[in-house]
């Protein structure tokens, strides 16, 4: 508390001068005054220099009293109408001017809201005037949506997304995707005021209208005014079960990856442009949507190490497996293979937070690196579950290695204070030609012996 | 090979800048390069290192000593069970030096290991006549 009080650090700027002023001005002239007064004997000040030194005083109070009154006209004045200024800006007040004359610092900051108030006050004009729906807003809003739920790997909810969004319009009552694949269009989500429905309204190769809907580029506008008299027209109002339509193609490189279709029932309905814009902007969002997707499924394959513990990952272990018996067979040569297991591993994630997991894991995978030579290849298949492939070693030289492994790994968590991190690994070992010329026979002769081993105590490797 | 006048040190470069491109046995590679005859490679492993050569046309196979290598094993390692007496089984390799295979048939059969050098080719035929189709 006594901190709190004497620290300048929390105190508003009046404050601060109000202090300043007393340290510099009042109480060096208080300390002279008692020192004078004490000590003027030993001193031998005459009275003349005394009255000398108290005028000199009271002119340098006076001039720091007359500084003071000035800085706190100038700063706090005018930042307490930086404040209220930038407060009406928060609550949309973009009338406010800020009127800070001068030509220092605070002037120029003034200056720098004058002009950021002028190109939002732009902004907005543009926003109202362009598009009178909001749609640049609802598209912004959708693509902020879209893409966090893309960067959160919720694949799955951008569909749903997009047609929530779509059924915030007064003027639709139903919203269908239909996703392009070999079996034709089919309906994978649709959505009606009351929630998602099912409605089987699946386009097939069969049917006239998939023709249609394959070759179709531009938005498909059927209403009251527009598309009546067309049978394929009367096609699409009977396979929808609606009167007026907004058929909107979902593009990718080209191709017609979905069907966005809108609609209502409404009598004499017409869609206008922003209807047709802000459809086209959500069948944009779908495709970037798509793009993404395939992009990071690519990623995806492309990726070779595991995120958690940095090994390489269960695509390119078991890939490389297969590739070391096939340099094995043609050398003549062995290929050793050691499959661990974290004994009781499911007691342990109960008992950890993800972090903590995260952080075994590591270890282990440092672990076993550290064991291994420059051309083995440590790798995590499962979430417990790691792979060591030896080429050029066979069974004798690889079951050396995964028991140097067992007791590293027994050693390395010995020391932890609770018993249940006291971690241990059980494994099997195979090897090329031994068990096996296929990755998949290596392997599984290695997870029986590593189940024998687990059955027969853990902490143990078979062989 | 070099110092028996059978191949010139060029050769040998040339041979291991092919094995280490390629990779495989510098003696198939020889082989290959039509610079030695399998029966070069014998004799020199033979007058190297005193492998005993084994001529397998020769040779006829109990089937129950077969059993005692995997056919995988056997085609892999180009090597062949001959002989079982007790505890000892001879085994005829082209490549004898392939310390961790003669490891690996001896944690198989439980026997020590007797090895006789052969040609490639005569085992690859052995391999062939005696396993046939088997894994």
């Amino acid at each position: 508390m006594v901190r709190m009080k004497l620290s300048l650090m929390q105190a508003k700027i009046g404050e601060k001068i109000r202090v300043i002023f007393w340290l510099v001005s009042i109480l060096p002239f208080l300390v002279s005054v008692f020192i004078i007064s004490k000590y003027h004997t030993y001193l031998k000040i005459g009275k003349a220099e005394i009255i000398f030194f108290l005028v000199l005083a009271a002119v340098f109070i006076l001039n720091g009293f007359f500084i003071l009154i000035k800085l706190r006209r100038r700063i706090l004045k005018v930042m307490r109408d930086i404040i209220q200024g930038v407060n009406r800006l928060g609550s949309e007040d973009l009338q406010h001017e800020f009127r800070i004359e001068g030509d220092d610092e605070l002037s120029e900051l003034g200056a720098s809201l004058n002009r950021l108030i002028e190109r939002l006050r732009q902004t907005k004009t543009l926003d109202k005037s362009a598009l009178g729906k909001n749609v640049s807003r609802r598209f912004i809003l959708g693509f902020t949506q879209v893409c966090s739920l893309l960067l959160g790997e919720h694949k799955e909810k951008v569909v749903p997304a997009v047609l929530k969004e779509l059924m915030t319009d007064g003027d639709i009552e139903i919203a269908h995707f239909l996703k392009a694949d070999k079996q034709g269009f089919i309906e994978e989500r649709s959505r009606n005021k009351m929630g998602e429905v099912i409605l089987g309204v699946d386009v097939l190769p069969s049917e006239k209208l998939f023709g249609y809907l394959s070759t179709l580029s531009v938005p498909l506008i059927i209403d009251g005014q527009r598309s009546t008299g067309d049978d394929t027209v009367q096609l699409f109002k009977e396979k929808f079960k609606m009167a007026n339509l907004l058929l909107q193609p979902v593009l990718l490189n080209q191709e017609t990856v979905a069907i966005l279709v809108v609609g209502n029932n409404q009598a004499g309905f017409v869609w206008d442009e922003q209807d047709i814009l802000w459809l086209q902007s959500q069948a944009s969002l779908l495709a970037m949507a798509f793009c993404y997707y395939n992009l990071q499924q690519q990623l995806k394959k492309l990726e070779i190490r595991d995120s958690a513990t940095g090994l390489y990952n269960e695509t390119f272990i078991l890939s490389r497996l297969q590739e070391e018996i096939k340099r094995a067979i043609i050398s003549q040569r062995q290929c050793g293979l050691i499959f661990l297991d974290v004994d009781n591993f499911e007691k342990i994630r109960s008992r950890c937070d993800s972090e903590n997991i995260k952080s075994i894991l590591r270890k282990i995978g440092i672990l076993l690196s550290d064991s291994v030579g420059e051309i083995d290849c440590v790798g995590r298949l499962g979430d417990d579950e790691f792979v060591i492939i030896l080429p050029e070693k066979n069974k004798r030289k690889t079951l050396d290695i995964a028991e140097q492994i067992r007791k590293k790994i027994e050693f390395a968590f010995s020391e932890e204070p609770d018993a249940f991190l006291r971690l241990t690994i059980s494994g099997g070992i195979s090897e090329n030609p031994v068990d096996g010329v296929t990755a998949e026979e290596l392997l599984s002769k290695a997870k029986r012996l590593l189940a024998e081993a687990k059955a027969e105590g853990k902490n143990k490797i078979k062989f | 090979m070099v110092e028996r006048g059978l191949i010139t040190a060029e050769q040998l470069e040339e041979a291991l800048k092919k094995q280490r491109q390629k990779g495989g046995l510098i003696g198939e590679i020889l082989v290959d390069m039509g610079l030695v005859k399998e029966e070069d490679i014998a004799q020199t492993l033979t007058a190297q290192y005193g492998f005993p050569y084994l001529p397998l046309s020769n040779y006829d196979i109990d089937p129950e000593v077969l059993k005692v290598i995997p056919a995988r094993v056997a085609r892999q390692y180009f090597l062949l069970p001959i002989d079982k007496i007790g505890n000892c089984l001879t085994v005829a390799m082209s490549n004898p030096l392939n310390l961790q295979a003669i490891e690996d048939v001896e944690m198989l059969s439980g026997c020590m290991v007797q090895t006789f050098v052969a040609t490639s080719s005569d085992i690859r035929a052995a391999i062939e006549k005696y396993y046939g189709n088997k894994e």
